[in-house]
């Protein structure tokens, strides 16, 4: 039974059979062939059938389903049926199609703000068509940490920490648009660029450029679908608390009539406002200020420590000294769909999460850690300009807000995050080696 | 051997076989192929089409909210306040859970109500009653803050509006959306104040949780919409909808933090159909009287 859960995803299903390919080629005794064979008997019996598949959400239903019921007396409890999770599934595979043929949906500006080449070319199992063209890129890039479904959940996540991104909510941290914008897709291909530092996101800079291309398309690709997913499972769950029963968003058979199809245009709004979120990122790009002359300068650098210490509120999250120990009890806003209600001790939300979910494939909880400031690693990147947009904007999908400060303060503040790992209170001390020394 | 083994462990642990996996949701692709031409861009599936009906006139509504008998309403604990207590809890006492509010005689305040149609004809001036246009770009509230507590626990606004935010607290408050247009999540120090715009979007659904990351137990709520038919509650239990369209069919939400959308209420003459309370109004100088009262054993068992 333990193997059948190994292969129960798509992207579990590549990583064995990788390594069995490459077990393969490099083995030839008899007993590492009869090690294969078991290999290949194990994942047979565990029915791997090689076909893809999106993930359904389940843990964004059931948290909301939990919701819904805490309101309710215990005759007019909801439940949603296979039937229904089956309806949501069909009606983003018509719009969406599949992990190996993925489609664009056709509402006004998806065609335009996706290239189905693109999609193509990063979708699917990895591999190369005749003409060299590389196919199934984020499976072979990206799938072990963000998962086939764009979830964040393959099958390495849950060893790295930070977890990697769950792109359904549609929501990304770092970038140069306002905050609650989508990022552009420049955006996202600067963080394909650099990587994350401080955690196990590389860079791809080594990458062809239209490789990253598609990349970065699939990768929105998924955060709309993902997006719309939730927002379907919403309004069914809705359907179900307001009709009763178990009905579907729209009837999908092939003899329904006009008025049974009608949710289907709420479907598609969805998906139109959803696109749209995306096509406006190029307008939505935060305001910036020249920084001013001299704005490093030791007065300046106080001034954003006055700021930083006074009226941006800063230290209520790192802390007096910026490492980031000002409040541990903070959860992102993946995380906040997992655990209880704000407004409870942090054991009290956990708890809620080993009640409801654990055990159900969702990753154990983990608190949002503000930033250490003093180590001069920034994941959204270390330009000040990146530092500048943290500090205007916020860091979307976290605690982290933005307004702290404006023009010439904002400016004060990042030349005072970027003295903090200079001090010498931030550095190594030499006293450590005074004491390898004696000892 | 034992390298094989090692393999087989490294294999077994990055496979992640330690977290059991939900079951796969099919979808039948027959009845896939049946919708796909929603999808495909111009088809629109074979739905049926709205047609606009005729507004006759206006009317005024005037809902009244009160519960069915007596709620207790706890207080907040040292447990839950447990930051900036001299400012959160002054005098040492904490506040009352703010999830229920009442007023005199019952009457329950913070509740709302709002039109919820699919394609409400927002430019149409016989669907919406031209007095609406004076303020419809005002900026309005303010959505305030005083002793670590959102005084408006529900506000109501309309898209192209937009909000004052203050912070009458002598400590630093953020407040924060996710699902409200724009996500705003704003740092606005002590005695200071922002602006919120949604840029003229509304979420969908009802009401959206709002909070302050720096004191996790306050909590509120904004209600966007596009039309302006809708309102809260006010200390009377009162929420009055100005030159409401007759002749139509309208179908309002009723919702209250603890219950969610109420779609049932006793004693009330008018149908409510998939959740939503479904009115046609005649023509008339007196406002529309209907009360909604709140079941006091649900709310007491949700609070």
């Amino acid at each position: 039974m333990m193997f059948k859960q190994i292969t129960k995803t798509k992207n579990n299903e590549i990583v064995l059979r990788q390594q069995m390919q490459s077990m393969e080629s490099a083995t030839r005794t008899t007993s590492s062939a009869l090690w294969c064979g078991l290999l290949l008997v194990v994942l047979a019996v565990a029915g791997c059938d090689g076909s893809a598949y999106f993930q359904f959400n389940h843990a964004y239903l059931d948290r909301q389903v939990i919701d819904i019921n805490s309101g309710r007396p215990d005759d007019a409890q909801i439940e949603i049926s296979d039937e229904q999770e089956e309806n949501v599934s069909e009606i983003l595979e018509a719009a969406f199609g599949t992990p190996d043929a993925p489609k664009i949906p056709g509402v006004e500006g998806a065609a335009a703000l996706l290239d189905q080449e693109f999609l193509d070319m990063a979708a699917g199992p990895v591999g190369r068509l005749e003409d060299g063209s590389p196919r199934g890129l984020y499976r072979q890039h990206c799938a072990h940490c963000h998962g086939v479904t764009g979830d964040g959940m393959g099958p390495t996540s849950e060893f790295l920490k930070p977890y990697p991104r769950d792109y359904r909510k549609g929501v990304f941290k770092f970038k140069h648009t306002v905050l609650g914008a989508k990022p552009r897709k420049e955006d996202l291909r600067q963080v394909l660029m650099e990587g994350i530092p401080g955690t196990a996101m590389p860079s791809f800079r080594v990458y062809d450029s239209q490789e990253l291309d598609a990349i970065i398309d699939y990768v929105i690709y998924l955060a709309i679908r993902g997006d719309v997913e939730r927002q379907l499972e919403a309004t069914i769950l809705q359907k179900t608390a307001d009709e009763g029963g178990n009905p579907l968003l729209a009837d999908t058979s092939a003899d329904a009539s006009a008025e049974d199809r009608e949710g289907l245009l709420d479907a598609k709004d969805i998906i139109t406002d959803v696109v749209a979120s995306w096509t406006e990122a190029n307008d939505s790009l935060m305001p910036t200020t020249e920084p001013p002359a001299n704005w490093q300068s030791d007065e300046n650098i106080a001034r954003g420590r006055e700021i930083f210490l006074g009226t941006g509120g800063c230290v209520a999250c790192h802390g007096k000294t910026g490492l980031g120990d000002g409040n541990p009890d903070l959860f992102d806003t993946w995380t906040e769909e997992l655990v209880g209600a704000k407004g409870q001790s942090t054991s009290a939300r956990l708890e809620f999460y080993d009640e409801h979910f654990a055990g159900t494939g969702t990753l154990k909880p983990r608190n949002q850690r503000p930033r250490n400031l003093r180590l001069g690693s920034f994941r959204g990147g270390r330009r000040p300009i990146d530092i500048y947009s943290r500090i205007s904007q916020g860091i979307a999908g976290t605690e982290m807000p933005g307004g702290k400060a404006k023009g010439d303060d904002a400016w004060a503040v990042v030349a005072y995050v970027l003295s903090l790992s200079e001090e010498v209170i931030s550095k190594p001390s030499n006293d450590l080696d005074f004491q390898r020394e004696r000892n | 051997m034992i390298k094989q083994l090692a393999f087989l462990t490294l294999l077994i642990a990055v496979a992640g076989c330690s977290r059991d996996l939900p079951d796969r949701v099919a979808a039948n692709s027959e009845n896939v192929n049946n919708i796909a031409e929603a999808f495909t861009g111009g088809g629109d599936g074979g739905q049926a089409q709205e047609v606009l009906q005729e507004p006759t006139g206006w009317r005024d509504l005037r809902f009244t909210f009160r519960t069915s008998g007596d709620v207790t309403i706890p207080k907040l604990t040292a447990a839950v306040i447990n930051k900036d207590v001299g400012v959160c809890a002054p005098g040492g006492v904490f506040p009352a859970s703010r999830k229920l509010v009442l007023g005199n005689g019952n009457a329950v305040q913070f509740a709302a109500v709002y039109l919820d149609m699919r394609n409400f004809p927002l430019d149409n001036e016989k669907w919406v009653h031209p007095d609406y246009a004076a303020d419809a770009d005002a900026t309005i509230g303010p959505f305030d803050q005083k002793n670590c507590v959102f005084l408006n626990h529900v506000f109501a606004m309309r898209a192209s509006q937009k909000l004052l935010i203050k912070n009458s607290d002598t400590v630093g408050h953020n407040t924060k959306s996710d699902a409200a247009p724009g996500s705003p999540n704003v740092q606005i120090a002590a005695g200071g104040e922002t602006l919120y715009d949604p840029g003229g979007k509304a979420p969908r659904g009802g009401p959206v949780s709002v909070s302050c990351s720096a004191h996790p137990w306050m909590n509120a709520y904004f209600l966007i919409r596009e039309d302006p038919y809708n309102g809260i509650s006010n200390e009377e239990g009162v929420v009055e909808l100005k030159n409401v369209p007759t002749g139509v069919d309208l179908e309002f939400r009723i919702w209250h933090e603890l219950l969610g959308n109420v779609t049932t209420v006793p004693n009330v003459e008018y149908e409510f159909k998939k959740g939503k309370l479904n009115l046609n109004l005649e023509p008339g100088d007196a406002p529309l009287e209907i009360n909604i009262e709140l079941d006091a054993a649900r709310l007491q068992g949700a609070l």
